[in-house]
């Protein structure tokens, strides 16, 4: 499961990249199908290793190959390891590669064939991803800092100031006296229309 | 004073003071929201997004062949991008595309092709020195959206988001970020920047990591 697992657990796998005289001790690695080196050029040899199977053979195809691999036990783990070689005249780019063992379902992997250069093989780069993706140059961040600045400052302008705190009290004022007043007022009035009547 | 009087008083009192009542309240609270502030939260600020109760994901379906990505679309995020094929860069992180290509998405050419069996990464950038680049609304992502991957033979290979998470750099987890959730499936890896910007370091202080899998494939 990932060339991380392969690194730290297969011993058949690294034993198989010890093995194979190809530059660039990359892994290609599918469940726990691993074909090394991961990118071989054309005309170059490949060793396939696989775990997990229930028998003591198995097989693995792939158009890129010369001819099937034929999967044997190292008597280490209980890992099936075979090898073959890539085509001389095979494109450069991905092929499938089909394994087949006892008491597995079959599995599919690939091998990635590079171009006659070794393309980008880098001896001493790491196989697989270790670091975290360097993916900005910041435009965004500075853009939230100055928003987040400019509603900062938007919201201190529009906090209530001196002259909405005094509507705010006479307003209050005018509610209060209009409770206490305005009752009053209408009492004494018909207070006043009563005596009227009366009087007449 | 008639008795229509007295009573019209009273209410044109009480009609005026609650007229300037809401004229002052409107003033009051009349704030307009800042610029950014109603779209989504900063990426970093969200939890890691895990399939809630209510999302029901579809299973997996077997890999296909590989083949190599040639173009990604995310519905959900209006995003529709060239893929190109990246090594590695020096520091050991799936490449992205060069700056002046911050439109693009680059695939870890050495690793599994989408589709195929295993974790294939795709890097994009969060933003530019000036504005935002490809995968700037990653973070927005959540369990059940979909993404496709239109390939060079002619498929397209559907993937659903199972967990958005974010990774902080200082700790980092490059088997939580690059390695597969379950073997044997055909699984897709979005990555990109998030957290906050380090002035100092030139670089965000976390990765935004989208983990999908295959679950249809159409075309060809």
């Amino acid at each position: 499961m990932g060339a991380l697992r392969t690194t730290l657990s297969c011993a058949g796998a690294a034993a198989a990249v010890a093995l194979t005289p190809v530059t660039g001790a990359f892994l290609a690695e599918d469940g726990d199908v691993a074909v090394a080196p991961v990118a071989p050029r054309p005309g170059t040899d490949v060793r396939v290793t696989v775990s997990g199977c229930g028998g003591r053979t198995g097989t693995a195809a792939s158009d890129a190959f010369v001819a099937e691999v034929r999967l044997t036990g190292t008597g280490t783990d209980g890992a099936l390891t075979g090898e073959t070689r890539v085509r001389t005249g095979v494109r450069p780019g991905a092929y499938r590669v089909r394994v087949r063992c006892d008491g597995v379902p079959e599995r599919l992997t690939e091998v990635r064939v590079a171009d006659a250069r070794g393309d980008a093989v880098v001896p001493g780069r790491p196989a697989s991803p270790t670091a975290p993706v360097p993916a900005g140059g910041g435009g965004l961040a500075r853009a939230e800092a100055e928003a987040r600045a400019r509603a900062e400052a938007e919201a201190e302008a529009a906090a209530p100031g001196a002259a909405q705190t005094v509507t705010g009290v006479v307003l209050a004022g005018v509610a209060a006296a209009v409770v206490v007043f305005l009752p009053r007022t209408a009492r004494t009035a018909r207070t006043a229309r009563r005596r009227r009547a009366e009087r007449r | 004073m008639t008795a229509r009087g007295s009573r019209l008083l009273p209410a044109l009192a009480w009609l005026t003071l609650f007229a300037a009542t809401l004229a002052w309240a409107a003033e009051l609270t009349d704030v307009d929201p800042p610029p950014g502030e109603r779209r989504h939260a900063p990426a970093h600020a969200a939890p890691p997004a895990a399939p809630g109760p209510g999302v029901r994901l579809p299973p997996a379906r077997r890999p296909l062949p590989a083949a190599e990505p040639r173009r990604i679309d995310v519905p959900s995020l209006g995003l529709s991008a060239p893929v190109v094929p990246r090594p590695l860069d020096p520091s050991g992180a799936p490449g992205t595309p060069p700056m002046e290509m911050a439109g693009a998405v680059g695939w870890w050419q050495r690793g599994p092709a989408p589709g195929a069996a295993g974790p294939a990464l795709l890097a994009g950038h969060r933003d530019t020195g000036s504005r935002a680049a490809v995968f700037h609304r990653l973070g927005d992502l959540r369990p059940g959206d979909a993404i496709d991957v239109y390939r060079s033979d002619g498929r397209a290979a559907r993937f659903t988001v199972e967990e958005v998470r974010t990774l902080r750099r200082a700790a980092f987890d490059a088997r939580l970020a690059y390695g597969p959730r379950r073997s044997g499936r055909a699984e897709l890896r979005l990555i990109t920047c998030a957290g906050a910007w380090d002035e100092a370091a030139r670089a965000y202080t976390a990765n935004v990591v989208v983990s999908a899998y295959l679950t249809g494939s159409g075309g060809r």
